[in-house]
This record gives C-alpha cells, sequence and structure tokens, in this order.
C-alpha cells in the first residue's frame, strides 16, 4: 500500500508517541517517528513526509525553530505543518508567528485530530 | 517851643474875665469922663483894653496852633488881626463921632465880622462836606460789610455742609470713632461705635471715656492721657494696639484702638479709631491652631514637605525632608532649587516644576531616581501650586519598590509555576484520555457493556480535570495580569451570536429554546471578543445546565446609567437566592450546596468571567428570584472620548 500518505510525528512522550500512532495506523496512515527537533529536521528531509505533527516542547531543537526553519527552505515549506501542544497561552499568536498551519492543543479528541489531519491530506 | 512860654487857656479865660468885670465895676461907679478926648493924642484911650484882649486871643491862638489844622480857626485868627488893629489904631485915635478914625474902625469892626462869618461859612461848608464823606464812607463800609457778611455767611455754610459730611462719614466708618477732650469726657461718639459698645450716643456722650474700658486699662487710662500732656510720651496716642474693650452688658472683647491728638487753639483733644476685633482674633487662633496642627502634621508625616516660593527658592521643609536628602534646614532654606537639587534641569523636572506653578496643575511623579548624592532612593513625587509658589510632597518608595518588585517576582513565579504545572499535567493527561478513548471507541478490541461504562466514568472525570487544569491556569493568568486583553473594536451583537451558535445544539439537544433579542444601533466598542466569547459560553453553559424547560434569551442593549453596553444573559431556570449572589462570582464558591451543583464544573467559570468583565472596565452581577430564573448580566464601557 504505497499509496498511504505519510506522516511524521515529531514527538517527545514515548507514551503519547505510542498512542497516536496506534490511533493513526488505524485511521491508514503511514507513520514515521522522532524524538526530538534535530532527528525530526533530518527526517522531514530524508523521509519526505506528506504532514508533520510537531510538538513544542522538544529536546535539542525546540518545536518552534523546526517549524520555522521548514518553513524558511524552499524545499519543506509546503509540507502542511500541525503544531501538538500543553501550551494555551498566545497559541494562535504563536502558531502565526512560525508559519506553522494549524495547530491542536493537548490533551485533544481523538476525532479533532484526526479531522485536521484529514483536511489537509484529502 | 517850651511850656514856659505858653499862656494857659485857663490864663487866658480868668484874665479876659477879670477885666470885663474890673472894667464893668470901673464904669458903674466912676464918674465917665467923657467919651473923647480932643486934646489927647489917643482920642479914646480905653479902646485899648478891647485891643488887647484881641492880642491876647490871637497869641493864644498863635501858640496853641490850632489854627493850623481848621480853615475856620485862619478865619478867627484873621478876625482877631483885624478887630486888633481896629482897636489899636483906629478906635483909640477917634476923637469924635464919624471922624475918619471912627469910620475906619467901624470898617475894620465890620471886616473881622464878616472874616469870623466866613471862617463859620466855610467851616460849616467843611462840616457838611465831611458829613457827607462819611456817609459815602460809611456806605461804602457797610458794602464791605455785607460783603464779608455774605463771605463769612458761606463759610459758616461750607462749614456746616463739611460737618454734616464729616458727620456721615463718621457714621459710616466701619471703625467705632470716638473724640475725647484732654480730661476723657466724651465729645463724639459714632455709629459704629454705639454698634460696638451698645451705648447710645446720648449715652457715652459727657461722660468719661474710661466707661468704655475694662479694668486695667480703665484706671491706667486717665493716667496715660495726662502723662502724656505732661511729658509727651505715648502711651497709646498714635500707636495702634490691642486693649480691652467693655460693652453697655459689661461683656470684654478686644479691640485694636489707634488715637490721634488733634492739637486746637485753646485746649487739644483725642481721636481714637477702634475696631472690634473678637472675630479676627477668632479667626487668628483658628489659623494659628491649624497651623500648628499643619505644621505638627508636617513635621511627624514620614513623607517629606518642601515649600518654595514663585522663584524656587525653599521656603520651608519638614523634618522627613532634611532627614531623607540629608540637608540642614538652618542651611539650604533660602536656596535656589536649582543649587539644591543638581540636574533637575537636565531631568527636565525644573520646567515641569515651573509649568506647575504657570499653570496650577498638579504633577506627579510615580517613580524617579534623584541626584546620586541623595544615595541609591527611589521617590514618588506630587507637586502642587501653593500660593504664589510651589509645594510638593516627596514619599521615599524604595522600600516599597523593593516589595513591589519581590511581589512581581513572586507573582510571575507563582504564573510560571501554575503555567509549568498545568503544561506538566496536559502531557500525561492526553496519553490518560487517549488510552481511555482507544480502548472506549473498540479501535483496539471488543469491550462489554460493564467495562464501556466505567470507561465512560473514567473519560468524563479526565475531561472534568482537564476543564480545571484549563480554568485554573486561566483564573490565575486573569489574576496576575498576565493575561493581556486584545482590545480592538468590535460588533458585540457579532460576538454574541458567534458564543451561541455554538451552543445551540447543546441547548435544543436538552430541549431548550437559545434566542437572542440584539438591539440594532449600538455603538462600537472595544472589546478582546475571544474572551468576551468566553464568558457568553461560560454563562450559556451554566444556564443550559441549570434550566430544566423553557430556556435563555440573550440580549444586549445600551445601560441607561453607565456609559456602556449591556449584555443579559436570562434563563427560565430554578433562580439564585438573594444571599447567594455575592458567593457567585467568588473562585470556588458554589452556591446553593447539592441542589445546583452540576457534575463537571469546575467552581472557576464565574471568578473567570468577572476578572475578564473587570479587566474590559465592566461590571457583572446577576438579578433572580427564586423559583422565577436567573439574568446574568454584564457591562462593557464605551469608548473615552479622546
Amino acid at each position: 500500500m504505497s499509496d498511504k500518505k505519510r506522516i511524521l510525528i515529531v514527538e517527545d512522550e514515548p507514551d503519547l508517541i505510542k498512542l497516536t500512532v496506534f490511533r493513526l495506523k488505524k485511521a491508514g496512515y503511514e507513520i514515521i517517528i522522532a524524538t526530538d527537533g534535530g532527528q525530526g529536521l533530518e527526517m522531514a528531509g530524508t523521509e519526505a513526509p506528506d504532514l508533520i505533527l510537531l510538538d513544542l516542547g522538544l529536546p535539542v531543537i525546540d518545536g518552534y525553530e523546526v517549524c520555522r526553519r521548514l518553513k524558511d527552505n524552499e524545499s519543506f515549506k509546503d509540507i502542511p505543518v500541525v503544531i501538538l501542544t500543553a501550551s494555551t497561552s498566545r497559541i494562535t499568536d504563536k502558531v502565526r508567528e512560525i508559519g506553522a498551519d494549524d495547530y491542536v492543543l493537548k490533551p485533544f479528541e481523538p476525532q479533532d485530530l484526526l479531522l485536521k489531519i484529514k483536511k489537509f491530506l484529502e | 517851643m517850651g511850656e514856659k512860654g505858653k499862656i494857659s487857656e485857663k490864663g487866658v479865660y480868668l484874665g479876659a474875665g477879670s477885666l470885663t468885670l474890673a472894667c464893668f465895676f470901673f464904669f458903674l461907679f466912676v464918674l465917665l469922663p467923657p467919651a473923647y478926648y480932643h486934646e489927647l493924642l489917643f482920642g479914646r484911650p480905653e479902646e485899648f483894653n478891647s485891643a488887647l484882649f484881641f492880642l491876647l486871643a490871637l497869641t493864644g491862638y498863635l501858640q496853641k496852633g490850632a489854627w493850623k489844622d481848621d480853615s475856620f480857626e485862619h478865619w478867627v485868627v484873621l478876625s482877631l488881626v483885624v478887630g486888633f488893629m481896629c482897636q489899636a489904631m483906629f478906635m483909640s485915635f477917634s476923637h469924635r463921632l464919624f471922624d475918619m478914625m471912627f469910620d475906619m474902625a467901624h470898617l475894620l469892626k465890620k471886616v473881622s465880622y464878616i472874616c469870623t462869618l466866613i471862617g463859620l461859612l466855610v467851616s460849616m461848608y467843611y462840616l457838611f462836606r465831611r458829613a457827607e464823606l462819611s456817609a459815602e464812607i460809611l456806605t461804602k463800609v457797610n458794602k464791605d460789610l455785607q460783603k464779608e457778611i455774605t463771605a463769612r455767611r458761606k463759610v459758616e455754610e461750607t462749614l456746616c455742609d463739611s460737618e454734616s459730611r464729616i458727620r456721615t462719614i463718621l457714621d459710616t466708618a466701619v471703625d467705632g470713632i470716638i473724640i475725647i477732650d484732654e480730661r476723657g469726657i466724651v465729645l463724639m461718639f459714632n455709629q459704629a461705635a454705639e454698634r460696638i459698645f451698645g451705648y447710645r450716643a446720648e449715652e457715652a456722650l459727657d461722660r468719661n471715656v474710661a466707661l468704655l474700658m475694662s479694668k486695667p486699662d480703665k484706671s491706667a487710662h486717665n493716667g496715660y492721657i495726662s502723662n502724656y500732656l505732661k511729658t509727651g510720651i505715648k502711651k497709646i496716642i498714635g500707636i495702634g494696639r490691642e486693649v480691652t474693650g467693655q460693652r453697655k452688658d459689661g461683656t470684654k472683647f478686644p479691640m485694636e484702638l489707634s488715637v490721634s491728638e488733634v492739637p486746637l487753639t485753646e485746649k487739644v483733644i483725642f481721636t481714637g479709631f477702634l475696631r472690634d476685633i473678637t472675630d479676627r482674633k477668632q479667626a487668628e487662633e483658628k489659623l494659628r491652631t491649624s497651623e500648628e496642627r499643619l505644621s505638627g502634621f508636617m513635621e511627624s508625616a514620614t513623607d517629606a514637605f518642601f515649600l518654595f516660593d514663585s522663584e524656587l527658592n525653599l521656603v520651608d521643609l519638614n523634618e522627613t525632608g532634611s532627614r531623607l536628602f540629608g540637608l540642614n534646614k538652618e542651611e539650604v532654606v533660602g536656596k535656589n532649587i536649582l543649587d539644591l537639587s543638581p540636574g533637575i534641569k537636565e531631568t527636565g523636572r525644573y520646567d515641569k516644576y515651573r509649568k506647575v506653578i504657570k499653570t496650577g496643575e498638579p504633577l506627579f511623579i510615580n517613580d524617579f531616581v534623584p541626584h546620586p548624592k541623595f544615595g541609591n532612593i527611589h521617590l514618588a513625587l506630587k507637586a502642587f501650586k501653593a500660593g504664589e509658589g510651589l509645594g510638593y510632597i516627596v514619599t521615599d518608595i524604595t522600600e516599597l519598590k523593593k516589595t513591589e518588585e519581590e511581589m512581581r517576582e513572586a507573582l510571575s513565579i507563582k504564573s510560571a509555576f501554575t503555567s509549568t504545572v498545568s503544561h506538566e499535567l496536559r502531557t500525561p493527561l492526553t496519553a490518560i484520555k487517549e488510552g481511555i478513548g482507544i480502548v472506549l471507541d473498540g479501535s483496539a478490541g471488543e469491550i462489554n457493556e460493564d467495562q464501556k461504562d466505567f470507561l465512560d466514568t473514567a473519560k468524563r472525570n479526565v475531561d472534568r480535570l482537564h476543564r480545571l487544569i484549563n480554568d485554573v491556569l486561566d483564573f490565575t493568568k486573569l489574576e496576575s495580569g498576565k493575561a493581556e486583553l486584545r482590545m480592538k473594536e468590535n460588533d458585540i451583537n457579532k460576538t454574541i451570536e458567534e458564543a451561541t451558535a455554538t451552543q445551540k445544539s447543546v441547548a435544543e439537544g436538552k430541549g431548550l429554546y437559545l434566542k437572542t433579542s440584539l438591539s440594532s444601533d449600538l455603538e462600537k466598542i472595544e472589546f478582546d471578543s475571544d474572551r468576551i466569547v468566553q464568558v457568553l459560553t461560560n454563562l450559556l453553559n451554566n444556564a443550559i445546565k441549570f434550566t430544566a424547560k423553557g430556556g435563555i434569551t440573550v440580549e444586549s442593549g445600551r445601560d441607561a446609567q453607565e456609559k456602556a453596553v449591556r449584555v443579559q444573559v436570562e434563563d427560565t431556570g430554578p433562580g439564585i437566592k438573594k444571599e447567594d449572589f455575592s458567593k457567585l462570582f467568588v473562585e470556588f464558591q458554589q452556591v446553593g450546596g447539592s441542589k445546583y451543583r452540576k457534575p463537571g464544573s469546575t467552581g472557576l467559570g464565574l471568578a473567570i468571567c468577572k476578572q475578564i468583565v473587570a479587566g474590559h472596565g465592566g461590571r457583572i452581577w446577576v438579578e433572580s428570584v427564586e423559583g422565577a430564573g436567573a439574568d446574568f448580566i454584564f457591562t462593557l464601557p464605551l469608548k473615552q472620548e479622546g
């Protein structure tokens, strides 16, 4: 099934990765995982994902920086980036500032997340 | 001519008289000789008698010199000369009747009479003439006199006028005016004096002025006057000073008295001007007390007070002022602010002070650091116009600033802590929620009804925990002022529609109506629409939660009293007891016990609403009658002019 859409999850919480991966795989997506910002950027280059789910509080390079760099790069800037964050303060401003395409607040309703992903991949 | 050679008038009369008598007796008793002696040289020698008489009279006249003054006398002298010549030269030489000598003598006699007659006439003429002249002079004198009388009368009238004028002035004078003579007897007592002392003028006139004085002054006063008249040493005279007066009813009062001396031609009188200064004394006393009180305040105040004149020279400062700035009061009073406080021109404060003096508008400087020579301190200052100059109150806020800094830091730590905690709580919560979710929706395999029920309960409570965390974080941010409101010009009706739309399905799902009644002519106002949606959502949530039947109406309108827009959420629920109104908006206070407690509420919703509305400068409150629904109302102020 090579026409499966590929989603890159950049997240440092193993439990959350496990659950999200389960949920998204069930929904029919191919998932690749990066556990810090540096790895995330690297994999964005090597794995060519169709969408990136990006946590903001990441080790090595934080999510803000990762997003900025992706959006500054000609070859990556068209990949939709959906921010996953537990931080609520001024989130809309922050998302706009770093150029992300959308955001989902933790804890999220699974339907919310799937709906937003679907919006970008169909 | 000496006295000796002068024949006295008496002698002349006596001589002539005795000679006449002698002749009379002689001719009575001697046999008269014939009238003429033809044979003798002198035909009638007795005629020499008369000649002698004339001669004597003539010399007497001439010697007396009276003829020099009067023309009549001249004529008499002439007559005497002629009479003498007649007797001596002609009559004596006559020898018989009607000879030539006889005729000549009689002729001369007649000439002599004529002379006398002419003299008389002339003198009469002069007499009349003089009388006439006198009359003329008299008329003239009379006229002058008349003139003088008129002039004098005029003067008298003027005097009278000016006296009545003076009288009027004296009577309308505010000051009491009393005139006394050198014995202290009252000669004049004006209306003001009547008012001051309570005596009528008639009662005071002709009495001793000591009547108006109280004990010690009374006895001393007469002494003053006599002493002054004797020695010229003034005790009261000319000098305005305070003495104690006594009214008719015996009450004493302070008065200011100045006395002037009026020297008249024959005597000296004294004019006294006096003023009842009871009110002034009282005012002075009041002023003194209030000044004392004020200076007491100033000295004990923990704030520094400075007072400058219009040129910004230091006039006064209080104890705190000298302590705070390390100034010695004696040294600095009178110095200019530029010398006292270096650098104030550069910081612009000097110009601001001048502006305060010019405009009278007070100046506040909340926090500034003075010249380093005063140490590392923070000051707050209020400057204001004081009289023509400037006053300012300086508060040492160094400690306050430190505390404030510490508090801000503490609040910031608290907020950061809460934020971190909430953030950290969310991550595991996400995992829990997602874990439950996956099992619950059967993604990880079939579960039975009981398992599903328990997991539902778990999920509901996770959601509640989630809301609680959000609310706590929200409330903390609002409380610490970290949640800045994004004020923008918005349409409140749009915001209401937006908030209502999301709740409509929930309400309808419960069988309730949710409608709006919006005023169409509302001014646009500035508010943070996200936050107001939050408030409305909260209010709607509550309303839906507590209403079993009926529904909810949201209204917008102009608030009549306040300059504000008013939004009202009305429900048909059970209503709220009046005594619970105030508790409603306090965090974690849920009203009415289990009756109103609904699962899932955090107890922070209305407290957050209150914070948000207050942050907009508005007000939120509830109106309700128990059993008849509740109205939650909030206002948002209109844009301030300017």
